[in-house]
């Protein structure tokens, strides 16, 4: 049976391939998504002091290094069993909001937003970020600038633009001054300005991808993420909720300590990623997503206005339904980046915020801790196990990219089959393939990738092991 | 408009690889005007292109393989639009100057400044004779800031 390998995909986080099994009729049989980068990071934190685990695991990205600090230093709250300072959890909050912000920016404006305004089937040396900068240059501009605002927040905060170590086991390194609060405040009027021309913007845009919308990961999967107490969007504590594609909630309020009773993990030997799935139905029928549109299916409202109503219009997409495609997690992000500045509008307003108390001390008392928080891509778990000297003994991350390892999956063999046909391949159909999982804006870690015409290799192999077709291309 | 700018990067985490960052940490200890804007970041990434397009002067620090451990070198970085400016997370001094000219119609005066490296291993220590230049860029940054206060 041929096999046809896309190699790398460009415009992700980090590094993949794709392969196609394609029958002897020149349909595709199968798809496989691999992750092929090995990082390593459950096995060599073992035997570390468990107030490294934040800083340390923090490494795993050069993206979303706020997420993971989130996390961990929720496990190890836990593993304190202390309680932090109420300061400290808005802190928390405002920088994990920051980064959410940035990340959707460099996920819209420069990754997908090539695609999505230039068309898949454009010359490829102009569908690129330059190839914007002449069609919609204020796009461009828009989207340089609410990244550099949403790490301003975080350098304002931290110190440190990449791998600030401000959150820390038990709160934040240092409060927030006046002066900080002032600076932040001042950036968010630029920031919602952004963020509400942007989502206009797409809003007439996306109904030209009528067909993309049907057919980019449109299949039935469950859908989870964190919600509050009143189950609205949640993306720094609360509980796990999970919704089936119909709509039905199927897991209510999941606690942190308790995630391993609803998800399960498969391992492929195709993919160093590994495959999560929900226990009860079982690998891999048990596949869900994670993540924007998977946190704006699952909630009851945003809870902020503007976010309320660009919620309203979203869910005019699919009426009574969760949305389905995984097209619409653009969509989706930009919903978010709504929310986001306004709930940074209301975290900054009260005074709370700069309450001097914010970091709880304390040695070990509990041999296991769980965080869960929500990172830009989706829900993050970090799980630890300590010995009585506060040692690492056992590490399980469940990252976002993860959890929609199967779907992904799915989704690439969906666009694949609509779009390959034959063994001749073509630009438009690698790069729809491309674009289902530039959707879920995977994140592999943080590596250096390419925009714009990828270096490419794709080999049509026969079942008898000889090459049939084989295209290079940058 | 910023009189200038000066952007230490590179990887702390990786010996010589972390001067420029190094030298930016110390001129903050020492300067505080707001004329004058101090970025330490371990990669030149695009968004650098909206500081840069509201800076008269842009000053790079980095470490380099290519001179001898601790060399010294200084260069004007033009505008090259032939420069590789397709990578996301990293850009050069030039590619990120071709950013701001295209985003923003404008680039500021650049200039590099080179020390060479001699280890770029696994520590956040710098090499002795990286380190030794370390306040040497600080006091020279110093001047420079100096000058363009008396100019300004």
């Amino acid at each position: 049976m041929p096999t046809l390998t896309i190699e790398p995909i460009t415009r992700i986080e980090g590094h993949a391939r794709i392969t196609l099994q394609m029958n002897d009729a020149g349909e595709v049989e199968d798809a496989k998504l691999h992750i092929t980068q090995l990082r390593g990071f459950e096995r060599f934190c073992e035997g570390r002091p468990f107030p490294e685990m934040p800083s340390l695991t923090a490494r795993t990205c050069g993206i979303c290094p706020v997420s993971h600090l989130i996390a961990s230093s929720k496990a190890c709250d836990e593993l304190m069993a202390v309680q932090i300072p109420p300061a400290a959890v808005r802190l928390r909050r405002v920088m994990n909001l920051a980064q959410l912000l940035q990340s959707h920016a460099l996920s819209f404006f420069h990754l997908s937003s090539p695609d999505l305004l230039l068309g898949w089937d454009s010359d490829p040396s102009v569908r690129n970020v330059f190839g914007l900068m002449r069609e919609n240059p204020q796009l461009a501009r828009d989207g340089i600038r609410l990244r550099q605002i949403g790490q301003s927040i975080i350098e304002g905060l931290s110190g440190k633009r990449v791998h600030p170590a401000w959150i820390v086991p038990g709160g934040v390194q240092s409060p927030m001054t006046e002066v900080m609060r002032s600076e932040i405040q001042a950036l968010l009027p630029e920031a919602m300005e952004i963020a509400e021309r942007t989502y206009r913007l797409y809003r007439g845009v996306v109904k030209r991808f009528k067909d993309e919308s049907e057919v980019f990961g449109n299949v039935p999967t469950l859908f989870m993420g964190l919600v509050d107490a009143k189950g609205n969007l949640e993306h720094y504590d609360g509980l796990l909720r999970i919704k089936d594609s119909e709509g039905n909630i199927i897991e209510q309020g999941v606690r942190a300590d308790e995630y391993s009773e609803v998800i399960a993990e498969a391992v492929e030997a195709h993919s160093f990623v590994k495959s999560p799935y929900y226990r009860p139905m079982g690998y891999p029928h048990g596949l869900y997503r994670v993540g924007p549109l998977a946190r704006l299916n699952i909630v009851e409202r945003c809870g902020t206005p503007a976010a309320d109503e660009a919620l309203e219009e979203f869910r005019a997409l699919s009426p009574g339904k969760p949305v389905s495609s995984s097209f619409h997690y653009h969509y989706a992000r930009l919903v978010e980046m709504l929310f986001a500045v306004e709930r940074l509008e209301q975290l900054t307003a009260s005074n709370d915020i700069l309450d001097r108390k914010v970091r709880a001390r304390a040695r070990s008392n509990k041999n296991r801790g769980v965080g869960i928080s929500e990172a830009p891509r989706g829900t993050l778990i970090h799980d630890y196990t300590i010995d009585d000297e506060g040692r690492v003994t056992g590490v399980n991350l469940i990252v976002a990219t993860g959890h929609n390892n199967l779907a992904m999956n799915r989704s690439v063999l969906q666009v694949a089959r609509r779009y390959v046909q034959g063994p001749k391949v073509t630009e438009g159909m690698l790069n729809r393939i491309e674009a289902v999982v530039r959707c879920f804006d995977p994140c592999m870690s943080c590596a250096s990738h390419e925009f714009g015409r990828m270096p490419l290799d794709v080999r049509v192999i026969g079942h008898d092991g000889s090459e049939l077709q084989r295209v290079l291309r940058g | 408009m910023r009189e200038l700018v000066v952007i230490g990067f590179g990887n702390s985490l990786r010996q010589d690889d972390g001067f420029g960052p190094a030298v930016v940490e110390r001129l903050s200890e020492r300067v505080d005007d707001d004329r004058v804007g101090l970025v330490a970041t371990s990669t030149l990434t695009p968004e650098l292109a909206a500081t840069l397009a509201d800076t008269r002067r842009v000053i790079f620090v980095d470490a380099c393989a290519t001179l001898s451990p601790g060399e010294v070198a200084r260069r004007d970085v033009s505008c090259d639009r032939q420069s590789d400016v397709s990578l996301v997370h990293f850009l050069s001094p030039e590619a990120l100057l071709v950013w701001t000219e295209r985003l923003y119609g404008r680039v500021p005066d650049a200039e590099l400044w080179l020390v060479g490296a001699e280890q770029t291993g696994l520590s956040e220590e710098l090499t002795e004779v990286v380190a030794a230049r370390v306040d040497e860029f600080v006091h020279a940054l110093e001047e420079r800031i100096d000058a363009h206060q008396e100019n300004s």
